[in-house]
């Protein structure tokens, strides 16, 4: 799985931290995310993907698809 | 004051601290081989309670900077960390039982209670500590 995470908040001038902030969760599971090495519940990716302006399937890539 | 070096600090004062600590309880005992396994279960729980003031330290931090304490990965790391570490520990504590039934047959000495216990509860925690770390480092755990 592969996310445009890194490249959204950059757009939108966020740090990993902020973006853990503003979606409730620690650094690590952002950092993970963002490699694409977490699965997220459906909850978190739909915060992830509200906060960064986006929806769940433009958010997370699947390679299979 | 930078966080490495409060964690050397940490440390070398609580490395301080086990010495004394297993030293004055030894001497206080007896310089025996029983004595020398109860002066090392304090040492152990004194290192075991700075490991966790040290985590909790950190976590008040992260709290106090707007992180919430447990997200929903960390909570499945703990679970899953507790779910082996228990299932372990039952098999090692079979494993006891096992040894007593048997190690007489053997000639093997007898385990006793406390040493059994004790060294049940030291593989359930340390497995639960070290599980935990290790699944927290592994990458994608689902």
């Amino acid at each position: 799985m592969k996310t445009r995470i890194k490249e959204l908040r950059a757009r939108y001038d966020l740090t990993q931290e902020n973006l853990a902030k503003r979606v409730g969760v620690r650094r690590e599971t952002i950092l993970f995310l963002e490699k694409g090495k977490y699965n997220p519940s459906l909850n978190l990716a739909h915060k992830v993907a509200k906060t960064l302006r986006t929806t769940i399937d433009e958010l997370f890539i699947f390679e299979n698809d | 004051m930078k966080s490495e070096v409060i964690g050397r600090w940490w440390i070398a004062i609580t490395t301080a601290v086990v010495v004394v600590a297993f030293i004055a309880f030894w001497a206080a005992l007896g310089w025996e081989g029983r004595a020398l396994l109860a002066s090392a279960t304090l040492g152990i729980i004194i290192a075991t309670f700075s490991a966790f003031l040290w985590v909790y330290r950190g976590k008040i931090q992260d709290k106090k900077a707007g992180f919430p304490f447990k997200d929903e990965r960390t909570k499945y790391i703990e679970g899953r960390a507790a779910h082996y570490a228990v299932m372990i520990s039952a098999w090692f504590m079979v494993g006891l039982i096992w040894y007593n039934f048997l190690g007489v047959d053997f000639g093997l000495p007898e385990l006793k209670v406390i040493p059994a216990l004790a060294a049940s509860i030291l593989v359930m925690v340390g497995l639960y500590i070290g599980l935990r770390w290790y699944f927290s480092r592994k990458e994608n755990i689902r």
